[in-house]
């Protein structure tokens, strides 16, 4: 995944790196096992100093969000704490309305709309299907 | 044992200008430190001092728990600095400054060296007279960093030179830390490139430490408030000048002030100061950036 920085927010810069992996972690972006960039790696891809990224992956271990495993590398944790379940949830909904939305101001019936999410929801499932 | 340690640091300029009026300060090993204030708040003198470029007039300067004027040669040796003034000699060619740096400095590594000639597109064959003001700073970068200090002074070390020569010396500097875990004390105005790399942050007012705090937590703990609505008779006046409160403006029935507390504690926080004051919600309290932290700090000061 892509990480960005903005030194002009409010938010230091190890809680947005941490804003991030949560987001990324709660859409789904990011699955139980993937490997995260190294401390080293992300500072330099950041230019941020390298103890700010081992900050934000200290919290993130400490809230089981992440695991370290010696010599290996950090990975994202199995199970997904429930907070960040309930904040995927919530997205998802925004974006279903945002979806309603669309669906109605093209004036689409209700038999239209379905096709097109039971299509979609089929496609991805085959496509990840076949890659693993 | 901190590696540098100014203890009740003073100095005067002639007409009796006082830079600096007693400065107190310590770095720990493998401190980050960003210096800021606005200009003449005294920290190129401050700088100065640390590679015995500057006496103080009064007070203790240590460098490694050394006077960094009785112990030159020893705190040289494990100091890299770098300021903006720096003046190179114009006739000497970059290769000849390189092979001094290697003579004075016996941990000189001659490949990272390499390396960063080539990486800023260095000729080493090149006078120093005919490269730009950018170039001539890459170079007194690499004359500072390649002997991996223990310690890293740069004064304005960016000043002048654009985005891309400023991101360049950002990821020099940063990757020194990474693998040799020096020291650094680094004075900018440009307070995001600040924030990068500083895990600290000292504001330097008028030759007094106005503030030395962590980064993280000075952002994590001020924030900008409006109210719209409910605000008490005399809210402006009875907030100004109150410890926790930096500033408070009042304009069109609507109160704008700055905090020093999360923006989630805001409401608790001002009702702490101004019993009446009403709730605010949510989105009317924001975190600031390290630059309008810096102006809220020093710019109603003068």
């Amino acid at each position: 995944m892509l990480f960005t920085i903005n030194p002009n927010d409010g938010l230091p810069i190890y809680r947005q790196i941490m804003r991030q992996v949560k987001h990324a972690v709660a859409s789904g972006r990011l699955a139980p096992g993937d490997k995260l960039p190294s401390q080293r790696d992300l500072a330099s891809e950041l230019v941020v100093n390298h103890l700010t990224v081992k900050k934000a992956y200290e919290v993130l271990e400490a809230e089981g969000i992440i695991a370290t495993e010696r010599g290996r590398g950090t990975f994202v944790a199995a199970g997904v704490p429930d907070d960040l379940r309930a904040r995927g949830l919530r997205d998802i909904k925004a974006r279903a309305r945002d979806l309603a939305d669309a669906a109605q101001l093209m004036d689409l019936d209700f038999k239209e709309y379905r096709k097109l999410t039971d299509e979609a929801w089929t496609e991805r499932r085959k496509e990840k299907g076949e890659r693993t | 044992m901190n590696v540098v340690e100014f203890e009740n640091v003073t100095r005067a300029y002639p007409k009796k200008v006082m830079a600096l009026r007693g400065v107190t300060l310590a770095l720990p090993e493998g401190a980050v430190c960003g210096l800021v204030g606005r200009n003449g708040a005294g920290k190129t003198t401050l700088l100065r001092m640390i590679p015995a470029l500057l006496h103080p007039t009064d007070g203790v300067v240590r460098v490694f728990g050394l006077d960094p004027w009785e112990s030159q040669e020893e705190v040289k040796r494990q100091t890299g600095y770098l300021s903006e003034n720096e003046v190179l000699p114009n006739t000497v060619r970059i290769r000849d400054m390189t092979d001094l740096c290697a003579s004075l400095y016996p941990n000189w590594d001659a490949r990272m060296a390499g390396d960063l000639l080539a990486r800023f597109g260095l000729e080493p064959g090149r006078k120093l007279g005919a490269l730009s003001k950018g170039q001539n700073r890459q170079v007194g970068l690499l004359c500072a960093v390649c002997h991996k200090p223990r310690l890293l002074v740069l004064d304005e070390p960016a000043g002048g030179l654009d985005p891309v020569a400023r991101r360049e010396f950002l990821e020099v500097v940063i990757n020194l830390l990474a693998d040799a875990g020096s020291t650094v004390i680094f004075s900018s105005h440009i307070l995001s490139d600040l924030e990068r790399v500083a895990q600290r942050l000292v504001v330097l007012h008028e030759g007094l430490i106005l503030l030395d705090r962590p980064v993280d937590e000075l952002k994590e703990n001020i924030c900008r408030v409006e109210v719209a609505g409910g605000i008490p008779a005399g809210a402006k006046e009875l907030l100004s000048g109150r410890k926790g409160c930096f500033h408070a403006v009042q304009k069109d029935g609507a109160l704008r002030i700055t905090l020093a507390c999360a923006p989630d504690e805001a409401t608790e926080f001002l009702k702490r100061l101004l019993p009446e004051a009403p709730d605010i919600r949510a989105g009317n309290a924001v975190a600031l950036s390290l630059e309008d932290i810096f102006i809220e700090l020093t710019g109603g000061r003068l």
